[in-house]
């Protein structure tokens, strides 16, 4: 379905050059959530900008069932990290989830028909009418969401999808994204860096370290399905794939001596309101230099 | 009804307390300036409710709106243009200097090339009109938030939904604050246009009578382009808050949470 093949990017040229990642493999089959994790600063940000057609790759291509994506394309949509940016503040929220079907969709009926339907999917009827900030900023995700699979894509794309909202939530936002792969039948890619959400969501882990960045390791991930964020998480099995990907993180970022410490860092802003028992690499900070 | 009542009451007391004050003041006013109110309100509705307002403030007010209109328009176009380009940064200063040059002054030029004519008139008031909404429209186009582009490329709209969409709605907030600045310059430009070489509008009337010492009649004309300023205003307000109450009611949804 979705492929990643020998995908480099970096910026500036000459003495300036940095190299963002290098020939990076990873593939998406139909149906199957996959998680990259990563530290802080490996580049997962610029990476998802380049499967989603947003940037071009250096070197390396992204392939979605043989096409290549070079801009972004119809069938795959993307849900951006901050959703109080990515919304539109003048629209209401049927206008926000109608907005990517005006062009695909030609009749206003049936457009309003699928925009209800993907409020509906998110949890969110009743709230069409009102604006996304004066929603709470799980529900404005929600929107993001709906919006994003209004189109029915094949492939939805999620760039930390839930950093900047309550532990609570986030698990509920987790349940959601499972629950919709299920009923739409997509594939998702999630790029995070909480390695708790990479093992509950995935059915593949892809472990990015280093920089210039690379594939250490793709992890399958057995846990049975559905998943339930109690059981799940209370399973041997959960503790030990955890534990074994944050080695691997940690394995690199050890020796590295830029990117700095790894682990719960009292102080972050994310980590606040991330979940205190989760561990937890270094919140996405990209340094881009464009 | 009645919170309407109110702010009527409370927009007017004090306008109305001080025509009180002034028509008790200038009762059986002697001076060659300033004659008593009665005088200037009975002129005020003979001339601007009855014989002047066809030939003199509907024609006045035409010319403001063709003005508005024409150099809002210009002014929206090429400062959404500008704002996308990546010339913007260069042209921005030239554009400063074409802002801060007074409309009044151009006045002679644009009547020697255009002659004196109504369409000479609103040449003027939209040559005026154009600098603020450009400039503000440069700017509220170049500052957009880049996620809401990539929003837009992302959700794959066109080029024309992208900009009328995305790009103009998220600048309107700027757009309509460079509005504002262009309407009450389109009504000096208006006033203006009608002090040389014209027959009719209200700076004509506001001219010839002062020529012709007729004060009570001049009073009037101030007293109704103060009226017409006022209203200009209040449209424009009751405009802002419809078409951007999305952009009001955020901003004080991000005040009440960061307070």
């Amino acid at each position: 379905m979705l492929k990643i093949s020998r995908l480099s990017m970096s910026y500036g040229s000459d003495s300036q050059l940095k190299v963002i990642f290098r020939d990076l493999d990873c593939s998406v089959e139909k149906g199957e959530v996959v998680c990259l994790v990563g530290p802080s600063g490996v580049g997962k940000s610029t990476l998802m900008r380049c499967i989603a057609g947003l940037s071009k790759p250096v070197a390396g291509k992204v392939e979605l069932d043989g096409t290549l994506v070079d801009r972004p394309l119809r069938d795959v949509s993307l849900v951006f990290q901050d959703y109080s940016r990515s919304l539109m503040p003048w629209l209401k929220v049927i206008g926000n989830v109608t907005l990517p079907l005006l062009n695909r969709i030609a009749s206003k009926q049936e457009r309003l028909a699928a925009a209800h339907a993907a409020i509906e999917a998110v949890g969110l009827r009743g709230n069409e009418d009102k604006y996304p900030w004066q929603l709470s900023g799980g529900m404005q995700q929600r929107v993001a969401i709906a919006r994003a699979i209004a189109c029915k894509p094949r492939l939805l794309l999620m760039d930390e999808p839930f950093a900047s909202v309550d532990a609570q939530t986030r698990a509920d936002l987790e349940d959601l994204t499972l629950r919709l792969r299920d009923q739409f039948g997509m594939s998702v890619l999630v790029v995070t860096h909480d390695i708790d959400e990479s093992v509950y969501m995935s059915d593949r882990v892809v472990v990015l370290r280093g920089s210039p960045a690379e594939v250490v390791e793709t992890v399958d991930i057995p846990l049975p399905v559905p998943r339930d964020q109690i059981s799940t998480k209370t399973e041997p099995r959960f503790a030990e794939l955890r534990a074994h990907i944050l080695r691997q993180i940690r394995g690199e970022t050890e020796l590295q001596k830029t990117s700095g410490r790894v682990g719960p860092v009292a102080g972050s802003a994310e980590l606040n309101v991330a979940r205190a028992s989760s561990i937890t690499a270094i919140p996405d900070q990209i340094q881009r230099q464009a | 009804m009645n919170k309407w009542l109110r702010e009527i009451v409370a927009e007017l007391w004090l306008p109305c307390l001080v025509v009180l004050f002034w028509w008790f003041t200038s009762r059986g006013s002697q001076s060659l300036h300033f004659p008593p109110l009665s005088v200037i309100l009975e002129r005020f509705g003979q001339d601007w409710l009855f014989a002047r307002f066809w030939t003199d403030l509907l024609p006045s007010l035409r010319n403001f709106g063709f003005g508005l209109l024409i150099g809002a328009m210009i002014g929206a176009a090429a400062g959404t243009a500008l704002g996308l380009s990546r010339v913007a940064r260069h042209v921005l200063p030239l554009l400063e200097v074409m802002r801060a040059i007074p409309v009044i002054a151009l006045i002679p030029l644009i009547i020697m090339m255009l002659g004196t004519s109504d369409i000479e008139k609103i040449a003027i008031i939209a040559f005026g009109s154009i600098w603020p909404v450009l400039l503000n429209t440069t700017e509220g186009v170049r500052n957009i938030d880049p996620t809401l582009r990539d929003v837009g490329r992302s959700l794959t709209l066109d080029r024309g939904s992208v900009l009328f969409r995305v790009i103009l709605p998220a600048a309107s907030p700027q757009i309509v604050a460079g509005l504002r600045l262009s309407v009450s310059i389109a009504l000096v430009a208006t006033v203006g246009s009608e002090l040389f070489a014209s027959t009719r509008g209200i700076g004509y009337v506001i001219l010839s009578a002062t020529q012709g010492w007729d004060m009570p009649q001049m009073w009037a004309a101030l007293l109704m382009l103060g009226i017409v300023g006022y209203a200009l205003n209040g449209l424009m307000t009751l405009f802002e808050r419809r078409a951007l109450r999305w952009h009001w009611g955020r901003a004080a949804i991000n005040r009440a949470a960061t307070r």
